[in-house]
């Protein structure tokens, strides 16, 4: 066993939960995708149903092979064609970590820190992230638990405070292209999210294996309840043109805070959370890929490859592009919501299909 | 031990290599409280007043020389370029310090310049980090740059003192809150025109000083200066948008034609309520207001329920006429769409509104209006007939 | 690094295996007593030569039977008058009063003496000429006889003790004065007065090959998790070393991660509070020497509750705990934020405190993080001293402290006001959390070096780090940042605030799983409902 560790059902939440919401509370990328519309709103909580659908096959491929992660059923259904789904899949983790990295330096170059290299963000977080990764699965969660309920309170206090300046009109009129573009958004907000292989990779360390329905519902749940508000709020305040030319819609959203002329300018109190935030984001995503690379190369040990998965992350994010607009790029939803699809939808569909023709399961012992 | 010793240079070396970039002391800042832009004499190029804070001047001034007109808290810097940056950067050269934006509050554009259009200006405020999209923004009657290197007599910083006006305005709803944030809401919204507040320097007749002083409003068309509203003007737009807060509302004396009463608002909201029927659009304002009697100058009792009725109903006249001379201006004249019409046929009639969308600017002006002004008298204050002199 | 890491451990592991084959052959070779007085005595003689401070009494036993005898023991580590009352008066002159004078012969001689002569309550027979001396070398008195090959060992022990007085570290308003005291005994005797219950158990070891120092494991049986228990057993006896002249030397030998800076092993001065914290599951080591008790396990909240907070009354003791959170994070961050938000950050001040700011930083030579650090620094050489002088002097550090540094500091253009405001409120902050402040300092500088570098991400980078650190931390198997990471939310109730007394009526699930029910759940006193009961 590569990782001892167990957590509980409540840390996989906050783990997943905070690895969404960051990126979300930055870059807010759904306003820029269908609906394209003040129905916003609508779609966040259409993904809700949308989001745990998609999760669906990993769901019934890990209840066919309890107890081995993505790399071992795959492998399991396969054979030793399963050694390439397995190392598309450490590709995806590994270039979402470094995607993540990269738009975490971004933002900060973008507002705070306009003179910084990015390299020196990028390189302090992997930093941390390699050393949260040789504390281990349980520390990473444990961290998660304590940042998590920081972070949402601060989300929810954000909404609150701004509340009086909404201008709740601006969500009118509800439904004016009729209902299709808006499905179609919520499936775009559900197709980024990467539960379904979050839940294939750390169900094997879960505690209570037997309550992932209710785990993953409450996951759905949670984001729903992020998400709605936050298009609410920021349509609501800066109307809906301007809210799609901001790059960073939330944050400015923090910006206009004003109660009694005293609480205000609390945005790099925003950016403080979120860095935090953004570190245990970057290091689980991290993790999984030192993990599954460890386990399609059968190690013993995963922390002998954690520095040079490191090194190759950091390369990567300063690699992948030239500039903020090739990333966005690739981030708006004509790539990343297809791109995501297969690896999280499409490909587990196809193997569960084949394990159920080929008969293939492991059974409870 | 070697390595442990190495380690730590190298996180010592590292931190101080990649240390410093984005840092600036605070006495290497020069912290901008209003800029002013202005065209200048040169062709095609900006002029931008920055209203720097002294700090050292300000710290001693504050418990002694509070009031006094001679102590300066600011110091005027002005500065050309074909941007707004590009004249930031230029200041450089005459300040010793980098110019800081984040506490800015207040830009005032000069009138030329707005109307020649402000997209190009606004760009830098939206997009660069420091400047905040809760500034006030204000077009002046005139040039930026007298209201920039005004004085105020009571505070020593005198965006403060605009802040400020801007900010108890509602007590006579004579003038706009528009901060950067509202400007571009409307600027980007495919219907409305944005309005933004209105400052001019106007003589004051004691001491023969100039003096700033809010002045109704000004209005745009697309992102191009079409005009001012005055006080009374301002206020028919913040009937219509339901932003009036308090104020006073003078209407003639029942009894005598000569003589003024005051009227107190205490609370007033408004509705737009569109209809389209037959292609025609018809739009109704409804305004709701409650007042007190504030006021009186002459020493009859008006506090009876007749009087009263007809203190109402001049009252309403009064509104009525308020409202009526800015759709005038607005919608006859300027054809600008500040009061959010289309947004409301928007709502109401989305599928309408489709083709409606794209002619509006043509519709706008031929919009029929219809104003119900809802005026009621609560309250005598707290005497209840005028003090009689015999 | 990290093969140089691995290096060193397998390094560390040899020499400690090569070790412990040595001690092992050296140790416990059987070296019986002789039934040779003469021969004992010259053997102890030599055991104790040049020692001036060991006091030998030749004598003899019995009118008829003259049995020749004598006694051993360290002066100054006895009751002089007890051995001559108690011992000696009843072996050479109520003997002879007495009726058993008739019986004694040289066979019966040991037993008689033990059981019918010494009046005195703790006598034992040893055999082994080693455990002799140690006895003897910690205060007791030995006595041999002609013919027996058994020492008799009697506890006569006696020396100059300080008086249980009111601890300086941990005042208290309201709660016990009394401390513990250098006196083993003393300090269980004052455990065993606040736990009268025959499960609280003292366990005793010998540590230091040459100090040979009194350790006492206490715990209260079916409370305390057995599995901590023998942790803390196994790791004590596997303590080789030389000595133990204080509990701190115990604290290094036992702690889970020395090299962490945080302390995963607590310690207290207090009988009361080492008392709830046995009542807690945890367990207690006692050292002789020393007032200072260890508990284990430690966790990172005990920092932020006092005795006093469960003395008093729930509410303000409650506020009182969460101005404690309040108090750590200003003193861990206070500088750092300020350094991160005047140079890096700021827009994120208001206007006027800016610009007062902004003027007090006006004409100071030293960048912000610069006079930080010098400030810091300036206050930790002043904390120091103030410890170290004695107590007139002290004084006078404080004013020099505090006129020459704040006063003219600022005055001479050298330091700006915010910052002297800003440390001074930092030091006041770091002795609420009085436990942990030595920690503090050490966070404190290093976020002001992050956020000299990168301001807020340095200090949320570093933020993230030290989390990380944290909660990888245990201290003996429980997860130092329990119950808040991981989540134990039966325990969550007593972190933030202090819940009342009968609503905590169960014992933190963290260090035990057996008796976990402290008491019925429901005692919300109601004098109405009692009396109608009564009726």
């Amino acid at each position: 066993m590569l990782e001892k560790g167990k957590i509980s059902n409540n840390q996989f939440i906050l783990i997943f939960v905070i690895s969404r919401l960051m990126l979300t509370m930055a870059y807010l990328p759904y306003v820029n995708a269908p609906p394209w519309n003040q129905d916003l709103w609508i779609s966040a909580i259409l993904a809700f149903p949308i989001h745990i659908l998609l999760v669906l096959p990993v769901y019934f491929l890990t209840n066919r092979f309890p107890g081995q992660s993505l790399i071992q059923s795959v492998e399991t259904i396969l054979g030793s064609w399963g050694k390439i789904i397995g190392a598309l899949y450490v590709w995806f983790f590994l270039h979402r970590t470094a995607v993540i990295l990269r738009e975490l330096g971004e933002f900060l170059k973008a507002i705070p820190y306009p003179e910084t290299p990015i390299i020196v963000f990028i390189t302090a977080t992997a930093l941390f992230a390699a050393y949260s990764i040789y504390k281990g699965l349980e520390t990473i969660c444990r961290v998660a638990e304590i940042v998590a309920p920081l972070v949402l309170a601060s989300v929810f206090l954000v909404f609150i405070m701004i509340a009086k300046d909404v201008d709740i009109y601006a969500l009118t009129p509800v439904l004016e292209d009729g209902i299709i573009p808006v499905i179609y958004g919520g499936f775009v907000i559900a197709a980024r999210s990467t539960l379904s292989l979050f839940l294939w990779m750390l169900k094997p360390f879960i505690n209570e294996p037997e309550k992932i329905r209710t785990t993953v519902v409450l996951i759905s749940l949670i984001l729903t309840l992020h998400l709605t508000p936050t298009s609410i709020t920021t349509i609501g305040v800066f109307g809906l043109e301007q809210a799609k030319i901001l790059n960073f819609p939330f944050f400015h959203l923090v910006r206009m805070i004003n109660i009694g002329s005293f609480l205000e300018r609390i945005d790099a109190l925003f950016i403080g959370f979120w860095v935090l935030g953004m570190c245990i984001d970057i290091a689980i995503h991290n993790y999984l890929a030192v993990l599954s690379a460890a386990q399609l190369l059968k190690l013993k040990d995963y922390r002998p490859i954690v520095v040079a998965m490191g090194t190759v992350i950091v390369s990567l994010s300063i690699l992948q592009a030239e500039s903020v607009v090739e990333l966005n790029e690739f981030l708006s939803y004509k790539v990343l919501t297809w791109y995501n699809l297969f690896f999280t939808f499409a490909l587990p569909l196809l193997l569960l299909i084949v394990a159920v023709i080929g008969k293939k399961r492991i059974d409870y012992k | 031990m070697r390595k442990n010793l190495i380690l730590i240079l190298i996180i010592i070396m590292g931190t101080i290599l990649i240390g410093c970039w984005s840092r600036r002391e605070l006495d290497t800042i020069a912290i901008i409280s209003a800029m002013g832009i202005d065209k200048s004499e040169e062709e095609g190029k900006l002029s931008v007043a920055f209203q720097i804070i002294k700090p050292s001047e300000l710290q001693g001034a504050i418990p002694s020389g509070a009031g006094s007109a001679s102590s300066k808290g600011v110091w005027v810097l002005t500065s050309t370029g074909y941007t707004i940056i590009d004249a930031a950067r230029n200041a450089t050269m005459q300040s010793d310090r980098k110019l800081f934006f984040s506490q800015n509050k207040i830009v005032v554009i000069g009138e030329e310049l707005a109307r020649e259009g402000i997209t190009p200006l606004i760009d830098f405020l939206n997009r660069d980090p420091e400047p905040r999209r809760t500034s006030w923004l204000l077009i002046a009657k005139g040039k930026a740059h007298d209201i920039i290197s005004a004085k105020h007599e009571q505070v020593n910083i005198p965006a403060e003192a605009i802040e400020n006006m801007i900010k108890s305005s509602s007590a006579t709803s004579m003038a706009v809150q528009v901060n950067i944030n509202e400007f571009l809401k409307n600027l980007a919204s495919p219907t409305s025109d944005p309005i933004a507040c209105r400052i001019e320097m106007i003589q004051d007749h004691q001491n023969k000083n100039q003096k700033m002083r809010l002045t109704g409003a000004s209005v745009f068309r697309k992102d191009k200066l079409v005009g001012f509203l005055d006080e009374h003007e301002t206020r028919g737009l913040n009937w219509i948008l339901g932003k009036v807060v308090s104020g006073i509302i003078l209407v003639k004396s029942p009894k005598d034609e000569n003589e003024d009463v005051a009227l107190e608002i205490i609370r007033a909201s408004s509705k737009i309520i569109p209809e389209i029927s037959d292609d025609q659009i018809k739009i109704t304002i409804e305004i709701k207001e409650e007042g007190n009697l504030a006021e009186q100058l002459p020493d009859i009792d008006l506090t009876n329920t007749k009087m009263f009725k007809e203190l109402e109903q001049r009252k309403a006249q009064v509104i009525k006429n308020e409202v009526q001379s800015v759709l005038e201006k607005a919608q006859k004249e300027w054809g600008a769409d500040i009061f959010g019409f289309g947004d409301a046929v928007h709502r109401k009639y989305p599928k309408e509104w489709k083709t409606l969308q794209t002619k509006w600017r043509d519709v706008f002006p031929t919009i029929n209006v219809e104003i119900k002004v809802d005026a009621r008298l609560r309250d005598t204050g707290l005497s209840s007939a005028p003090v009689k002199g015999r | 690094m990290l093969k140089w890491f691995k290096k060193l451990h397998r390094h560390f592991i040899s020499s400690k295996l090569k070790q412990k084959l040595e001690h092992k052959t050296s140790e416990k070779t059987p070296n019986p007593l002789s039934s040779n007085l003469q021969e004992n005595l010259t053997k102890i003689k030599e055991v104790f030569s040049n020692a001036s401070d060991i006091v030998f009494r030749q004598f003899e036993i019995g009118s008829h039977t003259r049995i020749k005898a004598f006694i051993v023991y360290v002066d100054g580590l006895v009751n002089e008058e007890f051995v001559q009352m108690n011992l000696m008066k009843s072996l050479m002159i109520d003997m002879h009063i007495s009726e058993v004078d008739d019986e004694l012969n040289q066979k019966n001689t040991l037993n008689i003496i033990h059981q019918r002569i010494l009046t005195l309550t703790e006598v034992s027979e040893v055999n082994d000429f080693q455990e002799v001396v140690e006895h003897v070398l910690s205060g007791d008195t030995a006595l041999f006889l002609e013919g027996f090959a058994t020492a008799l060992i009697v506890n006569l022990r006696g020396w100059e003790t300080r008086n249980v007085t009111p601890p300086d570290t941990e005042v208290v308003v309201r709660g016990p004065r009394e401390g513990f005291t250098e006196t083993l005994r003393t300090s269980t005797s004052l455990l065993r007065r606040k736990i009268k219950n025959p499960n609280l158990k003292f366990e005793k070891m010998k540590i230091g090959k040459q100090t040979q120092t009194d350790v006492v494991i206490a715990y209260i049986k079916g409370i305390a998790d057995e599995k901590i228990v023998e942790e803390v057993k196994r790791r004590l006896s596997k303590i080789d070393a030389d000595a133990i002249l204080e509990s701190g030397y115990i604290e290094q030998y036992i702690e889970d991660s020395p090299l962490s800076f945080l302390p995963t092993v607590g310690n207290s001065e207090k009988p009361d509070i080492v008392a709830a914290k046995m009542l807690e599951g945890r367990v207690a080591i006692l050292t002789d020497g020393t007032p200072f008790v260890l508990t284990v396990p430690y966790l990172f909240i005990e920092a932020f509750q006092t005795s006093e907070d469960y003395y008093s009354r729930p509410f303000y003791a409650s506020i009182v705990r969460l101005l404690r959170f309040t108090a750590y994070f200003v003193s861990v961050f206070a500088p750092a934020l300020y350094v991160a938000l005047t140079t890096y950050h700021q827009e994120m001040l208001p206007p006027t405190m800016l610009i007062s700011i902004a003027a007090a930083r006006e004409g100071t030579p030293f960048p912000a993080f610069v006079e930080a650090m010098v400030m810091g620094i300036i206050y930790e050489i002043l904390k120091e001293a103030g410890i170290r002088l004695p107590r007139p002097v002290g004084q006078a550090v404080s004013i020099v402290g505090a006129l020459v540094i704040g006063e003219s500091a600022v005055s001479a253009g050298l330091i700006g006001a915010p910052m002297v405001i800003v440390v001074s409120l930092t030091a006041i902050s770091s002795y609420v959390v009085a436990s942990i402040s030595d920690t503090v300092s050490i966070m404190r500088l290093t976020y002001v070096l992050l956020a000299a570098f990168l301001g807020l991400f340095g200090i949320m980078i570093g933020a993230a780090f030290f989390l990380t650190h944290m909660v990888s931390l245990r201290s003996f198997g429980v997860p130092y940042l329990a119950p808040i990471a991981p989540i134990v939310s039966e325990d969550l109730k007593d972190v933030f605030l202090r819940p009342h007394l009968w609503k905590m009526h169960k014992r933190p699930k963290l260090f035990t799983q057996n008796d976990l029910v402290r008491q019925e759940p429901d005692l919300m006193p109601n004098p109405m409902k009692n009396n109608t009961n009564n009726k």
